[in-house]
């Protein structure tokens, strides 16, 4: 039996940061994933904040960040575009597109180089208490493991099975979940290649499209939906979105990526004796954009503090653990609110009434406007904003 | 033996309900939705603990390519 302080089971964004604040803190430290390569195949539209980034204490790098990416361009179902600028508005994924299958790699690096022992190809497949510490097995090339660790760090993504095997309950209803697909491709014109690019309707039933730019005529080209209001998958959804699109119909894709993506906010119970939960798998998307590297990772830095801690003074119980709870409140609870309200509201629109705000707004300097012109103007063209979004300004 | 019999015939069959097609990804996004956590996501293959499963069909719902079916006789 191998043996361990804490274990982290998933080497995505949120478990190499977790393990790597971990280890910093002075406790040994396990990290492993399934995966034969850390990062690939990658789920995601590759776009986070340099402010996130900056916050993290992370330098970017020209190994994984792909291009710069400044403001956002916002499309209704008619074409109409609204831009933004990061200079005038805070924008939460816009910034650098990365290459997660090499960011990814690097943040469990960074773990390893802090001194977490990594395992890759290794799938846990289930979990026993025993000693008042709990007991993994595992499976790699072949070999069955167990691991005894103090603390087990639950960051597995959004199939968020190792939770649940400690009594969590954090699967989600397909209401709460998009199922997404992406195409990266060559050959995208698009009109602002500065801007990540999202586009709104009846084409993405409960989610919406995204255009982010990965240098040259490179992009993530990608939707999701939510398929408790559509019949058609997401990858027919795609098919169609691409070859509608003017910046789209005439690029090709070189890789298709699919995938779940949690909007549902942030799980309530994220620990329990010996167990915490981080990333996606404890809900730490940003529930209107999608967005959850940053999130994650801010996630997994508090996790790994907080078992750190908890090593040092020897007590693994639900309650020394629960300090993590309220951390992660502050940090993403409160902001996440907001945002789930705001998601609402986008989902409630119509094609049409999408269309009236674009226009209304389209011409917009978003320099000089402030936020109550801007509802003024919003609930205007569409009443029900102020029923909506009222407690958010 | 014969109500017996039945029941357990029809769980006999459904141990071997779930198709899994050649293109499913891996992605893991049906094993995030099944409420009882019985679908283990390998690299690539994918397990399932039939033997628990209520035919909720969620795991089917969700799937962004269409990968899993229910044999349906
Ligand atoms: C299509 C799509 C587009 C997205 N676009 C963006 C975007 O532009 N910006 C953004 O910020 N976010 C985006 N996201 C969300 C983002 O990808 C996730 O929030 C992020 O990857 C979460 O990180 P994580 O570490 O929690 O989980 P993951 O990155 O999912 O990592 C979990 C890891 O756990 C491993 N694992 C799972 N189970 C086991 C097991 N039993 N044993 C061993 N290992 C296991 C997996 O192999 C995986 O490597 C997108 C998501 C999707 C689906
Ligand atoms: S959601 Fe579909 S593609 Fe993804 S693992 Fe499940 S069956 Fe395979
Ligand atoms: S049908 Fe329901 S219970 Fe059975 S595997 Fe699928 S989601 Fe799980």
């Amino acid at each position: 039996m191998i043996e361990t302080d804490i274990l982290v089971i998933g080497a995505g964004p949120a478990g190499s940061t977790a393990a790597k604040h971990a280890a910093i803190e002075g406790a040994s430290v396990i990290l492993m994933d399934k995966k034969s390569e850390i990062g690939s195949p990658k789920r995601c539209a590759e776009g986070v904040s340099k402010e996130g980034l900056t916050k993290l204490g992370i330098e970017p790098s020209t190994r994984w960040v792909t291009r710069e990416a400044s403001g956002v361009r916002m499309v209704s179902p008619n074409g109409t575009a609204v831009n933004l600028t990061e200079d005038k508005v805070k924008l939460p994924e816009a910034g650098y597109i990365l290459e997660r299958k090499v960011f990814d790699k690097h943040m469990a690096m960074d773990a390893g180089r802090a001194g977490a022992k990594i395992m890759v190809k290794t799938l846990a497949t289930g979990m026993r208490r025993e000693d008042e510490q709990v007991v993994v097995t595992a499976e790699s090339m072949g070999q069955e493991l167990e691991i005894k660790a103090k603390i087990v760090i639950a960051a597995d993504g959004p199939e968020s099975r190792v939770g649940r095997w400690a009594g969590l309950r954090t699967s989600l209803k397909p209401k709460d979940m998009e199922s997404c697909a992406q195409f990266e491709m060559a050959g995208v014109q698009m009109e602002e290649p500065d801007c990540i690019e999202f586009h709104f309707g009846s084409m993405s039933p409960g989610g919406y499209a995204w255009i982010f730019p990965k240098g040259d005529d490179i992009a993530n080209v990608g939707l999701g939906v939510l398929t408790t209001i559509t019949d058609k998958t997401a990858y027919q959804h795609l098919l169609e979105f691409v070859k509608s699109n003017p910046a789209t119909k005439n690029a090709q894709p070189v890789e298709l990526n699919i995938g779940g993506d949690p909007v549902g906010g942030l799980l309530k119970k994220k620990v329990t004796d010996n167990v915490l939960v981080t990333g996606d798998a404890a809900g730490m998307v940003n529930p209107l954009t999608g967005g959850g590297i940053i999130s994650g990772m801010m996630g997994g830095r508090l996790a790994g503090q907080v078992a750190a801690e908890a090593v040092v003074n020897g007590d693994y119980s639900k309650k020394s653990l629960k300090i993590y709870e309220d951390l992660c409140e502050e940090e993403l609870g409160e902001s996440f609110k907001k945002y789930l309200k705001a998601k609402d509201y986008l989902l409630s629109l119509s094609d049409e009434e999408l269309d009236k705000i674009a226009e209304a707004f389209r011409d917009s300097d978003f320099e000089t406007i402030n936020t109550a012109e801007m509802v003024k103007k919003l609930v205007k063209i569409s009443p029900k904003a102020l029923l909506k979004l009222g407690k958010l300004f | 033996m014969g109500f017996n019999g039945q029941f357990f015939l029809k769980i006999i069959e459904w141990t071997d309900n779930m198709i899994v097609k050649e293109w499913c990804m891996y992605c893991g996004e049906c094993a995030g939705v099944c409420p009882r956590n019985l679908i283990e996501v390998r690299e690539i293959s994918l397990n399932f603990n039939e033997k628990n499963c209520k035919e909720c069909e969620i795991c089917i719902q969700v799937c962004p390519v269409k990968a899993l079916e229910k044999r349906d006789d």
